[in-house]
C-alpha cells in the first residue's frame, strides 16, 4: 500500500539521517521499526505521513506517486491514516470525547454519526467513562490511550506511531502494543517506531531496524521455524 | 447511486455549514475569554472608524451651512447714469431669459436712495432731494446653479449699459476651497485608519494564530486542509472589524447626541437651525459592509502567510 524507494533525507543543520531506504508497507501488516535513538524513525515516519518531504526518492501510495501532491491532497491524504506521538499531542483546551472527535468533525462525518463513532473508539481503548474529563486530569497511559483513540475513530487505513510506549512502565506498554495488534487484525496497517527492543521481539512481527541511514531487516522467528 | 451521491453532497453542505457555525461560535468565545484586551482591541477599531467620519460629518455640516448661503449669492449691476427706469426693467427681463441666470431684478435709484437714507450714516444724502439722486439705477441678479461665474463676470464687464459689477462670492468661493480641502483631508484619513484597523486586525490575529500554533499543528496532522484551519480566524477578524464597526456607529451617534444638545441653545441664539446630522441608516450599513471586509481581508493575509507555513 505505502511504498518507498530510494527516499534520503539530508538536514542542513545535522547531515543525511536516511541514506537510501526501500521499504513496503502492505494493507493490514502490523511491522515494528527500530533502531538506536538519533537514527532517523521519526524523520521516516515524518516523511510516509508527508510532515517533512524527502530530499530524494519517491513515496507511492497505492501506486500513486505522492511524493510532491498539493496541499490540498497532503490533508485528504492524512485523513486516511492515524498518528500516534509519544508527547500524545492531545489539545487541552476541549475535553477526552472533543479532541477524539476532531478527526471526525474535520473529515466531514455526519453530526450524529460522531458521538456513536467516539465512544466505539474510547471503549476499545478501555476509557468510556473519561469521555468528558480534561486531558490534564488523565495518567500518562490514559492521555497515550486516548490519542489512540484519536488516531483510530475514523477507522484509519493506516496507523503511524512514534514510540507510544516510550513514556510508559512496561506493563502500560504491553497494553499499548495489544491494543495495536488488535487494530491490525482488523486489516489495519500499521508502523510503529520503537526502541524497546525487547517488548517489540514478543510479538513474532515484522521488524525493521534503521541504522546509519539504511534498512535491514530481521527474518522473522516464524520464518526461521524457532516459533 | 444518484441519492447517495445526493446525499453525501448533502451531509458535505451539512458538515461545511456546520463548521461555519462552531468557527463564529469559537471566536465569540475567544472575545469573550480575554475581555479586557477584546474590549480594547474594538475600541481601537472602533476609534481608527470615527476619526474619518467625524470629519465626514463635520465637512457636511459645513456644506448644509453653505448650501444655505448659495441662496443668498448676488451680482449688482450698477448700470450708467444715463440708463431710464423702463430700459432697466426691459435689461433685467432680458437678462432672466438668459440660462445662467435664474432671477434678475431691476431696482429704481429712488428706492435705492430711500434704502440708503435709512441708514443714518447716509441721511444727509436724502435732504440733497430726489432730483440730485447720485445713484443709478441697479439690477440685481441671482446666477443659476449651473452658472459660469467668471464668463458671466466677463459678460458684464464688457455689456454697454453697465458701469459697474459687484460680486459678493470672493469670501464664498474661500468657503468652497476650504470643503474642498476638508475633503481631501477626508479622503486621505480614511486611507490611513482604514489601513490602521486593517493593521490591528493583522496583528491580532498573528497573535492569536501564534498562541494557538500548538493546536494547529494538531489539527494539520489529523487531516485538516488549510482553509478548515484558517476559517476560524477568518470569522474572527470578520468580527473584530463588524464589532468594532458598530461601535463606532454607536459611538457617532452618542457624540452627535450630545453635540447637539449643547449647540441647539447656543444655535437659537444665532437664529440657526444647524446641527450635526450622524450617520443615516445607508451610511452605517456601509461603515459596517467596510468593517467587516477589511477585517475578513486582514485576518485572511494574516492566517495564510501563517498557517501554510505549518506542514
Amino acid at each position: 500500500m505505502i511504498r518507498l524507494q530510494n527516499i534520503a533525507k539530508r538536514y542542513p543543520s545535522s547531515g543525511e539521517v536516511l541514506a537510501q531506504i526501500n521499504l513496503n508497507i502492505p494493507r493490514g501488516e502490523l511491522s515494528f521499526l527500530t533502531g538506536p535513538s538519533g537514527s532517523g524513525k521519526s524523520t521516516l515516519l515524518k516523511i510516509i505521513a508527508l510532515i517533512t518531504p524527502p530530499t530524494r526518492g519517491q513515496l507511492y501510495f497505492d501506486d500513486q506517486n505522492i511524493t510532491r501532491i498539493s496541499r490540498q491532497h497532503i490533508s485528504q491524504y492524512r485523513s486516511k491514516m492515524g498518528l500516534v506521538f509519544q508527547d500524545h499531542r492531545l489539545l487541552n483546551d476541549r475535553n477526552v470525547f472533543d479532541n477524539i472527535a476532531l478527526p471526525l468533525r474535520i473529515n466531514g462525518f455526519a453530526h450524529r454519526e460522531i458521538p456513536g463513532r467516539v465512544r466505539a473508539a474510547l471503549d476499545k481503548v478501555g476509557l468510556l467513562h473519561k469521555e468528558k474529563s480534561a486531558p490534564i486530569s488523565l495518567s500518562g497511559g490514559e492521555q497515550q490511550r486516548v490519542g489512540i483513540a484519536r488516531a483510530i475513530v475514523h477507522k484509519p487505513i493506516l496507523l503511524l506511531a512514534d514510540e507510544p510506549t516510550g513514556n510508559l512502565d512496561p506493563e502500560l506498554s504491553s497494553d499499548i502494543m495489544s491494543l495495536f495488534l488488535q487494530f491490525s487484525q482488523v486489516g489495519v496497517a500499521t508502523l510503529i517506531a520503537s526502541h524497546d527492543v525487547d517488548l517489540i521481539q514478543r510479538y513474532n512481527k515484522r521488524i525493521i531496524t534503521l541504522t546509519d541511514g539504511y534498512l535491514s531487516e530481521l527474518p522473522r522467528q516464524s520464518d526461521v521455524g524457532v516459533n | 447511486m444518484m441519492t447517495t451521491s445526493l446525499n453525501s453532497r448533502k451531509t458535505r453542505l451539512s458538515h461545511w455549514l456546520h463548521h461555519h457555525g462552531e468557527s463564529l461560535a469559537s471566536s465569540l468565545s475567544r472575545l469573550r475569554q480575554a475581555p479586557m484586551s477584546s474590549i480594547s482591541v474594538l475600541l481601537l477599531i472602533a476609534i481608527a472608524f470615527v476619526v474619518p467620519i467625524a470629519i465626514h460629518i463635520a465637512f457636511h455640516a459645513v456644506n448644509s451651512v453653505t448650501a444655505q448661503w448659495d441662496q443668498d449669492k448676488q451680482i449688482t449691476l450698477f448700470l450708467h447714469a444715463d440708463i431710464d427706469l423702463p430700459q432697466a426693467h426691459a435689461l433685467a427681463a432680458s437678462l432672466q431669459q438668459q440660462l445662467a441666470i435664474s432671477k434678475a431684478r431691476a431696482i429704481d435709484k429712488q428706492q435705492v436712495l430711500s434704502s440708503f437714507t435709512q441708514d443714518t450714516q447716509y441721511a444727509l444724502l436724502g435732504e440733497s432731494g430726489s432730483d440730485n439722486n447720485p445713484l443709478p439705477h441697479i439690477i440685481e441678479l441671482a446666477p443659476s446653479e449651473q452658472a459660469d461665474l467668471e464668463q458671466l463676470a466677463g459678460l458684464f464687464a464688457t455689456h454697454p449699459d453697465v458701469d459697474q459689477t459687484q460680486f459678493d462670492w470672493l469670501w464664498f468661493q474661500r468657503l468652497e476651497a476650504i470643503s474642498q480641502l476638508i475633503l481631501t483631508i477626508q479622503w486621505v484619513m480614511s486611507v490611513m485608519l482604514m489601513l490602521t484597523v486593517a493593521l490591528i486586525i493583522v496583528n491580532v490575529v498573528r497573535w492569536e494564530i501564534a498562541s494557538r500554533m500548538a493546536e494547529i499543528e494538531i489539527i494539520k496532522l489529523v487531516g485538516a486542509s488549510d482553509s478548515y484551519v484558517q476559517r476560524p480566524f477568518l470569522y474572527y477578524g470578520g468580527l473584530l472589524g463588524m464589532i468594532g464597526a458598530l461601535l463606532a456607529i454607536g459611538l457617532t451617534s452618542l457624540s452627535c447626541w450630545l453635540i447637539n444638545q449643547s449647540l441647539s441653545p447656543l444655535m437659537t441664539l444665532f437664529n440657526s437651525e444647524f446641527r450635526l446630522i450622524g450617520l443615516d441608516l445607508s451610511q452605517a450599513m456601509i461603515l459596517l459592509f467596510i468593517g467587516i471586509i477589511i477585517g475578513l481581508s486582514s485576518a485572511a493575509i494574516a492566517s495564510r502567510v501563517k498557517i501554510v507555513a505549518i506542514t
